[in-house]
């Protein structure tokens, strides 16, 4: 993942929005760094299988929601919801990342865990390999 | 317990793909849905075959993203990000515990819907858009409920809700957000209910035994707000409590029907409008706020204690055993004790002194109407005469 154009842009964003996270930026900071997060955004969607773009749009809301105001507080201290809103932020814009660049996870433990789960799934007497599903409460 | 069916997928995929889980298959009844170290890439969950319990171990650094309903046995979140479908109408139905101890889970994206017998959710802060219970569910965590138009707590009439002591569940009812109890909400955690800029409204509290609080946001509220109740309502405590410092008020109209707590505060521009029902509680406590007393009858039971504000009064008033002032108290209509009121300092007076029924060597206000009888016999006399029961 750390080769990917996109992940420099969105350590950026990160490091911008610690320091956002340390003290509230202007409104006109803020506007600056929705901005960011939505040309971040335009970029991951360029690449994007068409497959995840809705995930994408719905997670850019999100990440940008970390500079909205929240006016209707239940309770709690202000400054450290809004802290806690641009760590919100900064985890989604990470999670983003992963619609777009893979993890290739190892094939050694892949085939070790397949081995394990389908040996307990044989003993339980439990399907292994494709099977017709059937949903009763569709 | 199912077996494990464990995400394996070589990059972000769907659930419903067979070739992302272990076992060959997207996983079915009697399976575990498993999220681990093995695979940390994205899930997109678009698939609503019932499984066994979604498990997702601290190993698993990605996220899930609910994009149908799920039907599960339970939920573990000990790592990677959980999202919900945001604002479509889709939810996770869970008949076992749902528990959260690591990991994210996205505020106020998901809707839960608990069908269990014994459920409970655990560890679950932030929002949760909409909860419905048609099952047993025992909370353990405090959370609030969205309030957008269709979030927020749905009891059916074979759901209860208990929420144990020191947690909370918010139920924003703003902007369309509501809450239906058609079962029960008990324990002795808090149900809260938190208005903003609500038209008034007639609404059932009963069926719920925990503590009630009638609150605002932060902010306090943008008008002048009522909830009239259209059945009796007996709470642990009730409590109505206004944020924010603008001239608005929170007014609960008992409308004619009874309210039995162990203690009632009626905070700062909280306003309780007695009707004229039977209230019956040990403790007042509206020295910050207002008490429209009507013709309701106020019973106070066990060791009590009341606290009203200057110049407030109650309509008529039966102490059952003890009473003990923490204000004047000034009443309207009738004063029934058997045993001597703990003035602590402060003063009793009676609108109707006559009206002052005791047994008693000495009235505390005046005595007119002494009676010989025990002092429970006493106390039905005196209810009769008062139009109530005891």
């Amino acid at each position: 993942m750390s080769d990917h154009p996109a992940k420099a842009l969105k350590d950026q964003l990160a490091d911008d929005m610690s320091k956002a996270k340390a003290s509230k930026p202007s409104k006109q900071k803020q506007d600056r760094l929705k901005r960011d997060i939505g040309k971040y955004y335009d970029e991951l969607e360029k690449e994007a299988d068409e497959r995840w773009k809705g995930i994408l749009r719905d997670e850019r809301k999100r990440a940008q929601e970390a500079f909205d105001t929240d006016e209707h507080a239940i309770e709690g201290d202000p400054e450290e919801k809004r802290r806690k809103k641009i760590d919100e932020g900064v985890r989604t814009l990470d999670n983003s990342l992963g619609w777009i660049v893979p993890v290739p996870p190892d094939p050694a433990k892949v085939a070790e865990v397949i081995a394990r789960d389908r040996a307990a799934a044989e003993k339980a007497g439990h399907p292994v390999g494709p099977i017709k599903k059937v949903n009763q409460w569709a | 317990m199912g077996v494990t069916n464990t995400w394996i997928a070589a990059a972000a995929g769907n659930w419903s793909d067979d070739a992302n889980w272990s076992l060959g298959h997207s996983p079915i009844a009697g399976e575990d849905p498993t999220f681990d170290a093995t695979s940390v890439n994205n899930c997109n969950a678009n698939d609503s075959t019932p499984t066994g319990v979604l498990t997702i171990a601290a190993g698993y650094s990605g996220v899930i993203t609910q994009s149908s309903d799920m039907y599960i046995q339970g939920f573990s979140q000990a790592g990677g990000t959980f999202t919900g479908p945001g604002g479509s109408s889709k939810f996770i139905y869970c008949e076992g515990s749902f528990t959260k101890t690591g990991g994210t889970l996205s505020s106020g994206t998901y809707s839960l819907f608990f069908t269990g017998e014994n459920s409970e959710i655990l560890g679950v802060t932030g929002s949760i858009r909409v909860l419905k219970v048609n099952g047993t569910l025992t909370v353990k965590s405090s959370f609030a409920t969205s309030g957008e138009t269709g979030c927020g707590v749905f009891v059916e009439s074979t759901g209860n809700i208990i929420i144990n002591s020191g947690y909370t569940v918010s139920c924003i009812a703003y902007f369309g957000g509501a809450f239906t109890n058609s079962g029960s909400i008990s324990g002795m955690g808090t149900f809260k209910i938190i208005l903003y800029d609500n038209n008034p409204i007639t609404k059932s509290l009963s069926g719920i035994t925990s503590n009630i609080i009638l609150t605002t946001f932060t902010g306090g509220p943008t008008k002048y707000l009522s909830w009239s109740i259209n059945d009796d309502i007996n709470p642990y405590s009730l409590s109505i409590i206004v944020l924010g410092t603008n001239e608005y008020t929170f007014t609960l109209d008992l409308n004619g029907h009874n309210l039995t707590a162990s203690s009632i505060t009626v905070g700062a521009r909280g306003i309780l409008q007695c009707g004229e029902g039977t209230i019956t509680t040990a403790s007042l406590d509206s020295s910050a706020g207002t008490i429209i007393p009507e013709t309701a009858r106020w019973v106070f039971d066990g060791a009590a204690t009341v606290n009203i504000a200057a110049g407030q009064e109650l309509h008529s008033v039966i102490v059952k055993d003890r009473l003990k002032l923490l204000s004047n108290l000034n009443i309207e209509q009738a004063l029934a004790h058997t045993n001597p009121i703990d003035l602590n300092g402060f003063a009793l007076a009676l609108d109707r002194p006559e009206n002052e029924y005791t047994s008693i060597r000495r009235p505390m206000v005046r005595a007119i109407k002494k009676l010989d009888l025990g002092p429970m016999g006493a106390l039905d006399r005196w209810m009769t005469d008062l139009g109530g029961m005891v």
